[in-house]
């Protein structure tokens, strides 16, 4: 043999592969500046710089190399970005190079190649699999204090960033007749006859490029080299209308429905998202998402330089990259072949071990150098961060700084799986295919099982035909391409090769070794679904990808049965890793929930307002005037409006258009007082029951005309009120003649309270008749202003002052507002926000959410008179309930404090006085509370247990959260005008 | 006597303030947005025992109650489905000339007929989308398959957070309808994710 030249043994090919030479790339990999080309993955890119320790163990941290070429990599998990823009657990495989990238590797310090917890190598013989269900239990006390803390610390791999991810994300949904997973040559034929078909159809692959196997093998189709088929079929693919090619899409989960979960990465783009979730609706799914190579599991298998034969082949054919100088190929099948030859056809040095005892090299191989040991298993290896020599059963020693694996290959099954179907195990293929399928799928290609490509070119077909006929359509007349490889690989299982089992590596990201998952049959975790979770072989981002099937085959030994009767895992999503901002989108931060503006929000932020949220609406709280805190404006505004005249934006509140000859007969029924009298032209106030007597929603509710109701609600119970009407509507009384119809968002409303209230509205409609005898307390009137505009006009107090509610179409709300204002400027009209209303409303004793709280009775509001005796209505039987008529029950009452003015806090909890502050003692609660710029002092309301017997009686107002104890007096709810002659004047 | 008159504000006044935003390319933007305040709606809402009834007397003055998904025009009328029972007129003309005109064929009193006729020319917003990207744009905030809503089709569905009506007028062109109070969020959702096509406040 000759000596070879530099050129000769750097690790990148001079020519070849798919990479683009003219396009280097830089970027870091642990701080180290390394270059490699557009094309790359960062494994490749790694490997093509001589870089093979690409990550730590999990739990004892042996030095890990690449292994693989796809998803199935177990060992390189990298973290990717810088500051905020870092993203874990990421394997290098999957990873396209781009210019700058930045990479590290984890679970490593200080270093990859010096790791001190490495140290703990030396402890595994006390880790084996369940080691944490029997350690760590003693002292008790010791767990919270030492064992936890010092668990947490160590476990995980990477670590995210805890800044906030600057990067966007996006949400999107799919539909198509026929979605295809995978691009190889069986989802590039399924894609390409359906969409010929004008079919819908999705193709969806995690690469990069499109051509799955073709461009890792050097297989021909029709004569020439396959990727010269991918690209005329991409090309064509790209020009048919009714097709959509997705590479850089993971399909990671499949739902219910043929619905699936797809993850797409988009290029780096100043206007584009990071990634795209997309949820796909399928008509069909075709499944061609190849198969993954096993290992053969032996005595020292985890060296870094210790790979799959696949991803030997993949980096030298497609990515032009020698993985080594000197290679050792271990197989027990013929893919060992196509290895040592590819191998050797690169000027590498290879020795092929393989287990058959009658393997003969064929003819492919002539001329090669190539030595055969045939019947011969790889039992040891030497060499620290990097394979130097392995040894075989019969004491040969070979020195080495590659080997290759070729253990026979693993359909994936995983997303078939997800459906709830059950992958059936093929005694002559020796491997988990798919079973019989639940969803409106179908397998192709390597991922059935079938692995030559002519086989994947014919299910490819078969498919497209099938979806083609599902839907009616014409089939076109197929013309499938001849590929020219060789015939299935002939192979003997190997699960693994005996020995020391302790150091015989099933999953090499979690330490699993033999000796573990035999430990675990031992101690009676028997079933594949204990034994996996017991030991925790294939967890994590690894999903069982590497040696699961090796794992459950030395299960099915140890059982004594075989790998069909032990079964496999069940696979979950995501069959890839998912970032969570894929997943929330846009839902996060201020756009996590809809934000609803009322017609007047950019009026009352033109005015200063401070806003409030009050579920998804923003509410105007207050409007402070220079140098004015929010407290010191609320009571301006207060004062002004009970002196003067404030208008206020009530638009949030709840609106129901409600017509139909028996509206009054609906409205009997779900509100407790009686409707069947009121007149057109004027309101009520209605109190609504949930059917389990407590006290649902109040509102008034306004006959406009004849069977033509206007029903108002609160801002926060509006939609759960027109859901519960047209439940009774459509459940219960469908005979009933009435339509209802939220127009919420059609009418702005404005509440103009105070004393010039009248005088005010007067000018707006100075031909109306506003007087109290024309339009008196509770009126309600139908107007129209110049140009058309309608305008209704609601004399209804929440404020307890003469006041009156104006609707226009929401569109004039902020030009009424504002001529409201001009109107009333010498009248000292202003606006007042919801801080004022409810000092306000506190001030009359009117009830809001805060006594709305969905516990309380009409009786406990004081408002058993509106609990009419002569009708039946919602919540009336069960409202008569013991514990709901029990008349000790807390009840509503007016609290001020007794001595003094201190501040009374809404939560505090009231005790009578002399008691101990405990719960026993516990007779009621302050719902709302607010100081009082009327009468200057503390008020409050709340509920006391029989309250209503209690007045004059001073209790306590207990705060213990935050530390206030404060003696007040019972006292009526209703401090401001009890008579209601002011409303009413 | 002071000037009693009101200008109508759109709740888009300040969101869709005219101009080119993102990756407008030389082609122009992917998507347009136009604010349709010149179209009435009015929802016309028919008990099931009623609706053969009313059908008949729509079409009597020349109007249509469309099946499930589907749009009808008539003139400058045009009435959608827009959910069980319920269709939306609209037309470019005022409120109360639309409702008028819908109440006409009931002999002015479409409550007595099962029909409820309500005004919502403010309590929806008409946002009409339309460009190129507009499919692409859409696929990203509504779970409806686009393929199938083809040109006076309509659909309930949703978009983002908030519910919507989606009537396809043109290929490449729908007119949307959403609560006012979400107007302004849905409008920012679609902004936001039309800034990789370049899009227009029109």
């Amino acid at each position: 043999m000759r000596d070879l030249s530099d050129t000769e043994t750097a690790p990148r090919l001079t020519q070849g592969g798919r990479i683009d030479r003219s396009r280097p790339l830089t970027f870091t990999f642990d701080g180290r500046t390394l270059t490699g080309f557009a094309g790359d993955t960062l494994a490749s890119a790694l490997l093509a710089n001589g870089i093979h320790l690409a990550g730590r163990s999990f739990k004892v941290h042996r030095p890990r190399g690449l292994v693989g070429h796809r998803e199935n990599e177990p060992n390189a998990l990298m973290r990717l970005g810088t500051g905020d823009r870092l993203t874990p657990n990421l394997p290098a495989t999957l990873v396209e190079l781009t210019d700058g990238l930045v990479a590290e590797s984890q679970n490593r310090w200080p270093s990859l190649k010096y790791d001190l917890q490495a140290a703990s190598g030396l402890l595994k013989p006390m880790f084996p699999a369940g080691f944490y269900y029997k350690t760590f239990m003693w002292p008790a006390a010791f767990w919270e204090k030492l064992y936890e803390p010092a668990i947490r610390r160590a476990a995980g791999l990477g670590r995210a960033t805890t800044a906030p991810d600057p990067d966007r994300y996006e949400r999107g949904f799919k539909h198509c007749d026929l979605l295809v997973v995978g691009a190889g040559p069986a989802g590039l034929t399924a894609a390409l006859w359906a969409g010929r078909a004008g079919l819908h159809v999705i193709l969806a692959d995690q690469d990069s490029e499109l051509g799955g196997s073709l461009l890792t093998e050097r297989s021909t189709i029709d004569g020439e080299p396959a990727s010269l088929w991918v690209d005329r079929v991409a090309g064509e693919l790209a020009r048919l209308d009714t097709v959509e090619v997705m590479p850089r899409t993971s399909v990671f989960g499949y739902y219910d429905h043929n619905i699936l979960g797809a993850v797409e990465r988009l290029p780096t783009a100043e206007h584009g998202a990071r990634e795209r979730y997309w949820r796909i609706e399928a008509g069909r799914v075709t499944l061609a998402a190849g198969a993954l190579e096993r290992p053969i599991p032996f005595p020292d298998n985890d060296r870094p330089g210790i790979m799959l034969a696949s991803a030997v082949r993949a980096y030298l054919n497609r990515w032009a990259v020698r993985t080594g100088t000197r290679a050792v190929v271990f197989a027990n099948n013929d893919d060992g072949f196509s290895t040592a030859r590819d191998l050797s056809q690169a000027g590498i040095a290879v020795t092929l071990v393989d287990s058959r005892a009658d393997a003969e090299l064929p003819r492919a191989l002539t001329g090669l150098e190539v030595t055969l040991h045939r019947g011969r298993t790889i039992v040891g290896s030497k060499g620290r961060h990097r394979v130097s020599a392995v040894t075989l059963d019969d004491g040969t020693r070979l020195p080495c700084d590659l080997v290759a694996v070729a253990g026979g290959w693993n359909p994936v099954v995983n997303l078939h799986s997800q459906t709830g179907a059950r992958p059936r195990w093929d005694s002559i293929r020796d491997c988990f295919v798919p079973g019989q399928p639940r969803q409106n799928e179908s397998s192709v290609g390597a991922c059935a099982g079938r692995f030559t490509t002519a086989e994947a070119i014919q299910d490819g077909a078969h498919a497209a035909v099938e979806a083609i006929r599902a839907l009616g359509k014409p089939v076109p007349e197929l013309d499938l391409p001849v590929p020219e490889d060789p015939p299935a690989g002939r192979g003997e299982a190997l699960w693994y090769v005996g020995g020391r089992d302790s150091h015989t590596f099933l999953d090499p990201q979690h330490d699993v070794t033999v000796a573990d998952v035999k430990l675990a049959h031992r101690e009676g975790y028997r079933s594949v679904e204990h034994m996996k979770r017991y030991t925790t072989l294939g967890m994590a981002t690894d999903q069982g990808r590497f040696g699961n099937v090796n794992g459950m085959a030395v299960m099915a030994e140890a059982r004594g049965l075989s790998v069909a009767e032990v079964g496999t895992t069940t696979f979950r999503p995501p069959y890839t890793p998912v970032s969570v901002g894929a997943l929330a989108g846009r839902k996060r931060q201020r756009t996590f929930m809809p934000l609803r503006r009322s017609p007047l929000h950019d009026w009352a932020a033109d005015r200063g307002a401070i806003f409030a949220e009050a579920g998804l609406w923003q509410r105007s709280r207050a409007f402070p005037q220079a140098g004015e805190s929010l407290r010191e404006a609320a009571f301006r505004e207060t004062t002004q409006t009970r002196t003067h005249v404030g208008i206020c934006d009530v638009s949030t509140l709840g609106k129901i258009d409600i017509q139909g000859p028996d509206a009054p007969e609906l409205l009997n029924r779900v509100y407790t007082n009686g409707w069947k009298r009121l007149a057109v032209g004027r309101a009520r106030y209605g109190l609504m029951l949930r059917e389990d007597g407590h006290v649902m929603d109040d509102g008034t509710t306004s006959c406009l005309a004849e069977g033509h109701y206007h029903m108002t609600t609160t801002t926060g119970q509006a939609p759960k009120v027109m859901s519960h009407l047209e439940w009774c509507l459509q459940a219960l009384w469908p005979e009933l003649d009435v339509q209802v119809q939220s127009v919420t968002d059609q009418w702005a409303g404005l509440a103009v309270a105070g004393p010039n209230s009248r005088a005010l509205l007067q000018r707006l409609l100075p031909g109306v008749d506003l007087s109290n005898a024309a339009f008196p307390f509770m009126g309600v009137g139908r107007y129209a202003l110049a140009g058309g505009v309608p305008l209704r006009l609601f004399r209804i107090s929440f404020s307890g002052e003469l006041a009156y509610e104006v609707n226009v179409p929401a569109d004039y709300g902020p030009a009424l507002a504002d001529k409201l204002l001009e109107l009333g400027e010498d009248l000292g009209a202003i606006p007042y926000g919801l801080e004022a209303l409810d000092v306000m409303r506190i001030e009359k004793g009117h009830v809001t959410a805060g006594e709305l709280d969905g516990r309380t009775t009409a009786a406990d509001l004081g408002m058993a008179g509106l609990m009419s005796s002569k009708k039946d209505f919602i919540g009336r039987v069960l409202a008569q309930r013991p514990g709901m008529a029990d008349p000790s029950r807390p009840r509503l009452v007016g609290l001020q404090c007794a001595d003094g003015d201190e501040r009374i806090r809404a939560g505090s909890h009231l005790l009578p006085t002399g008691t101990q502050t405990t719960i026993d003692f516990d007779e009621g609660w302050v719902s709302s509370a607010t100081w009082s710029p009327t009468f200057g002092r503390h008020i409050a309301l709340g509920f006391l247990k029989n309250g209503g017997e209690r007045m004059g009686e001073v209790v306590r107002a207990v705060d213990l959260v935050r530390g206030h104890d404060v003696q007040v007096e019972v006292v009526s709810p209703h401090f401001y005008d009890p008579e209601g002659t002011r409303q009413r004047g | 006597m002071a000037d009693l008159t009101l200008a109508p504000v759109s709740p888009l006044a300040r969101a869709l303030t005219p101009g080119d935003v993102g990756a407008v390319g030389p082609g122009g933007p992917g998507v347009v947005f136009r604010d349709r305040r010149d179209l009435s709606l009015v929802t016309i809402q028919v008990r099931p025992d009623k609706q053969a009834a009313a059908r008949q007397a729509l079409e009597g003055a020349g109007f249509a109650l469309p099946p499930v998904g589907q749009a009808a025009r008539s003139g400058e009328v045009s009435v959608i489905w827009s959910a069980l029972d319920r269709w939306i007129a609209i037309a470019p003309w005022a409120p109360g000339e639309l409702h008028r005109t819908l109440a006409d064929p009931f002999g002015g009193d479409p409550r007595a007929r099962g029909v409820a006729l309500v005004d919502q020319s403010s309590g929806l917003f008409a946002l009409q989308v339309g460009g190129p990207k507009l499919d692409a744009l859409l696929a990203k905030g509504t779970p409806v398959d686009l393929h199938a809503l083809e040109t006076d089709r309509t659909a309930a569905t949703g978009i983002d957070h908030q519910p919507v009506t989606l009537w396809r007028i043109a290929p490449q062109t729908v007119l949307l309808l959403v609560g006012r109070a979400f107007a302004q969020d849905t409008l920012e959702f679609l902004q936001e994710m039309a800034l990789e096509y370049g899009y227009r406040n029109g």
